[in-house]
C-alpha cells in the first residue's frame, strides 16, 4: 500500500522535528515547508494526502496559506490541520475561516495529533 | 614564544578537550535516545498490527488499546526529550545554543514568558528571554525569592500556577550552578505540567548548563586565540 503524504509545515525546526518522529510509527511519507509560500507551492507539486499548518511564520502566515491552498482546484480538498499556541476562541475561529479542518495546540500531544491524522486519512485506529 | 602565547596555547588546547569530551558524552545520550524511541515505535507498530488484523474480545481489545496509548505516551516523551537533546547538543555557537534552549522552553514546555540567567560573581545577567521579561524585575531582583532559592539550594523549585514564578531550573556543571532558568507563565490553555515537563526540566538543568558552559568556554577561546595571535 502507497504510504500517505503528509506535509509538515513550520518555521521551527524543533516543531518539524517532533512531529516527523511522532509520524515515524507509521507508514507516512514526511516532507517539509518552513513557511507559508513553501508550503503553498509543496501543496501543489507534492500533492500531500494531509496538511499540518504552524500558523505564526515569516513571509506568509499559517492563515493566508489555508487560504489560497483553497482557493486552488488542485489543493483545495486536502485536510488541513492547524498547530498552534494560541487556543483562544478568536484564534480557532479564524482558523476555520480561512478553511482548515481541525486544530491542535503545543506543545503537540502525540497521541491526538495522531488520532486527528488517522481521522481525516480515514485509517483504522483513528 | 613569549610566555603569555604559550599560557594561550595551554588553555586552548585544555578547553578544546572539555567541550570535545561534552560533545562525546552528550552524542551518546543522545544515540541512547534515539534507539530507544526506535524500539517503542516498532513495539508500537507491532500492537497496533495485532489490534487490526485479530479479531479480539472486547476485554482484550480494550487492553490492547490501552497498551497502544501508554506506547504513544512513552513515544512522544521519548521524541520531546530526542529533539531537546539534539538542540542543545547542536552547536557550541552562544547564540545557537540559547536560540536551542529558547526552542524547547517555547515549543515542547509550552511558555512565552521565560528568561534564562547566568551567574557571575553573585550577578544574575539576563542571556536571553521571551515575553516582557527584563534582568531587573522584582522576581529576579529579590534575593528571598524563588529564583535566588533554586540558585542557592541547586534544586528545581515550583511556584503557584497564579505566582510571578512558575518554575525555576538551576543550571548546574559538576554540581555548581551557572545559572537558571525562570518560567514566569505558561500558555493560557496549559493548566498544569505534566511528567514530560518535569523530565525536560531535568534535561535543560544539566544539559543546557553545560551546552551554555561549553558556549562560553567556546567564546573564551576564540577570543584568547585572537589576543594570542
Amino acid at each position: 500500500m502507497k504510504p500517505k503524504k503528509i506535509l509538515l509545515v513550520d518555521d521551527s525546526n524543533t516543531i518539524l522535528m517532533v512531529e516527523r518522529m511522532m509520524l515515524m510509527k507509521g507508514p507516512y511519507e514526511v516532507v517539509t515547508a518552513s513557511d507559508g509560500l513553501e508550503a503553498i507551492a509543496k501543496a501543489g507539486s507534492e500533492q500531500p494526502d494531509l496538511i499540518l499548518m504552524d500558523v505564526v511564520m515569516p513571509n506568509m502566515d499559517g492563515f493566508e496559506a489555508v487560504r489560497q491552498i483553497r482557493s486552488h482546484e488542485a489543493t483545495r480538498s486536502i485536510p488541513v490541520i492547524m498547530v498552534t499556541t494560541r487556543s483562544e476562541a478568536v484564534n480557532v475561529e479564524n482558523g476555520f475561516e480561512s478553511g482548515c479542518n481541525d486544530y491542535v495546540v503545543k506543545p503537540i500531544n502525540g497521541t491526538e495529533l495522531l488520532s486527528k491524522l488517522r481521522s481525516y486519512l480515514g485509517e483504522a485506529g483513528a | 614564544m613569549n610566555t603569555s602565547v604559550q599560557i594561550a596555547e595551554v588553555y586552548v588546547d585544555k578547553s578544546q578537550q572539555e567541550i570535545q569530551q561534552e560533545i562525546i558524552g552528550l552524542r551518546t545520550e543522545n544515540e541512547r535516545l534515539r534507539r530507544a524511541q526506535e524500539d517503542l515505535n516498532t513495539e508500537n507498530a507491532r500492537l497496533h498490527e495485532q489490534l487490526t488484523t485479530t479479531v479480539a474480545t472486547d476485554g482484550s481489545e480494550t487492553e490492547l488499546l490501552r497498551q497502544i496509548a501508554t506506547l504513544q505516551e512513552y513515544a512522544t516523551r521519548l521524541a520531546n526529550l530526542y529533539v531537546a537533546s539534539y538542540q542543545l547538543q547542536g552547536s557550541v555557537t552562544r547564540q545557537r545554543v540559547l536560540a536551542g534552549i529558547s526552542e524547547i522552553l517555547i515549543n515542547l514546555v509550552g511558555s512565552e514568558d521565560f528568561g534564562v540567567y547566568e551567574l557571575r560573581d553573585d550577578v544574575l545577567t539576563l542571556a536571553c528571554s521571551f515575553g516582557p521579561v527584563d534582568d531587573d524585575s522584582i522576581s529576579v531582583r529579590d534575593r528571598t525569592g524563588m529564583v535566588w532559592r533554586a540558585i542557592e539550594t541547586g534544586e528545581l523549585l515550583l511556584g503557584r500556577p497564579d505566582g510571578d514564578v512558575v518554575v525555576c531550573i538551576p543550571l548546574k556543571v559538576d554540581g555548581t550552578v551557572n545559572g537558571v532558568i525562570a518560567i514566569f507563565s505558561l500558555l493560557a490553555h496549559k493548566t498544569e505540567l505534566a511528567p514530560l515537563d518535569h523530565e525536560l526540566f531535568a534535561l535543560l538543568g544539566t544539559h543546557a548548563a553545560t551546552a551554555l558552559y561549553s558556549s562560553t568556554l567556546q567564546l573564551r577561546l576564540v577570543e584568547g586565540s585572537r589576543h594570542a595571535a
